[in-house]
């Protein structure tokens, strides 16, 4: 019980710093609706992460000082949306689908694939959208895992390709730092 | 008609007799509502409600507190004098309120439907001006993050959080200045630890 009070304060006050909302995001040539998605009814695995500019924003102030690489990384940014959901028999076919449906929307939209790595029974893409050669707009990766579930991520905002890398680096983010590379390479 | 004389002096008393008996029972009420004692929030109480009722059953209340800004700062003047750690400090300065109830569900034979009451919350908190900012759904265990649309400023960040693990629920609503918080997590050593993977 004191485990579950603590993880719950814990997780309040963690989420008030990482937190809030008002919204720019749908807007934005960037953004991408995934759509709704529901928990599998079998209890897997299912998490939603939704975090709007006003809290980046709010957060990136606060970071000013200690971290000014990463607030500037962060004013840049208007949504950031991930969406992880297990997998198993009874969604794995409607979630390929699913994914494959997304990747083709992103293709007819235009975004640029920069990343697409199919290894074992791992299938990841990465997508961005430019504007001009200076900024991204828009990154989209979707992962179809072999650890059982499947990723979709949004970053939206104006974002200098090389700071992914800078907070992929400074904060040890595999999937970052690849993004990073990835939009660098490019 | 005239009233009788003693009427009119029961009357009288009477009206001596509020204001003696109304200026305790508001400094009462002032002090219970200054120091959060009236349990949970109504935004904490929607969403305990909400669950509640999407997990159809007799859930029973173990524990609700709520611990306002009259009694943290009672806590603040208190601590000055003890040697306190200075990141304890920190939390105590910077949290505004926070509130927490334990509930329990003794018998329930179906299993919970976790997307449904994922789905109720959401919708009883956005009529309130609440979004959610994460959402963990894993076996039998239930993460909501929820927080107000309309927050601009760092000092007075409220959130609500619901965890449900199991056939225990726990509400938490807290208020805090994140300020302070930030640069303690920034200025934490673990924040740059090498090799540290997400």
């Amino acid at each position: 019980m004191n485990h579950l009070i603590r993880n719950a304060l814990g997780l309040a006050l963690l989420s008030a710093a990482i937190s809030t909302s008002a919204y720019a995001g749908n807007s934005s040539p960037g953004y991408l609706d995934f759509g709704k998605f529901s928990p599998p009814s079998s209890g897997g695995e299912f998490v939603e992460v939704h975090i709007k500019n006003n809290l980046i924003s709010m957060v990136a102030r606060l970071a000013e000082k200690e971290e000014p690489e990463v607030a500037e990384l962060l004013r840049g940014l208007q949504l950031v949306h991930v969406n992880v959901i297990g997998l198993n028999d009874e969604n794995r076919a409607e979630m390929e689908k699913r994914v494959k449906k997304i990747r083709s929307e992103l293709d007819a939209q235009g975004w640029e694939r920069v990343v697409t790595a199919q290894k074992n029974d791992e299938d990841v893409s990465i997508y961005v959208k430019t504007r001009g050669e200076e900024a991204v707009e828009g990154i989209v990766v979707t992962v179809l895992g072999s650890k059982g579930e499947a990723v979709l991520v949004n970053i939206v905002g104006d974002i200098k390709p090389e700071k992914i890398a800078v907070i992929g680096e400074r904060f040890n983010i595999d999937p970052l730092k690849k993004i990073g590379q990835a939009v660098e390479k490019k | 008609m005239s009233d009788s004389p003693k009427t009119v002096s029961e009357t009288k008393r009477r009206h001596r007799l509020l204001p003696r008996l109304a200026i305790p029972v508001a400094l009462a009420l002032l002090a219970i509502g200054l120091a959060g004692c009236f349990k949970v929030s109504s935004d904490a109480q929607a969403l305990r409600d909400c669950m509640m009722k999407s997990a159809a059953g007799e859930w029973e209340e173990e524990i609700e507190v709520g611990v306002g800004a009259f009694t943290l700062n009672l806590a603040r003047a208190g601590l000055a004098f003890v040697d306190l750690d200075p990141e304890a400090r920190t939390i105590l300065n910077a949290v505004r309120g926070a509130e927490v109830g334990v509930y329990r569900l003794p018998k329930q034979r179906r299993k919970l439907d976790h997307a449904a009451m994922l789905a109720k919350a959401d919708k009883a908190m956005a009529n309130r001006g609440w979004d959610r900012v994460v959402g963990v759904i894993n076996q039998s265990e239930f993460v909501a993050v929820y927080v107000p649309n309309e927050v601009r400023s760092t000092r007075d960040v409220k959130v609500c959080v619901v965890v449900l693990n199991g056939r225990e629920m726990v509400v938490a609503s807290a208020r805090s200045n994140l300020a302070p918080l930030m640069e303690m997590a920034f200025s934490r050593a673990g924040w740059r630890q090498a090799g540290r993977s997400l």
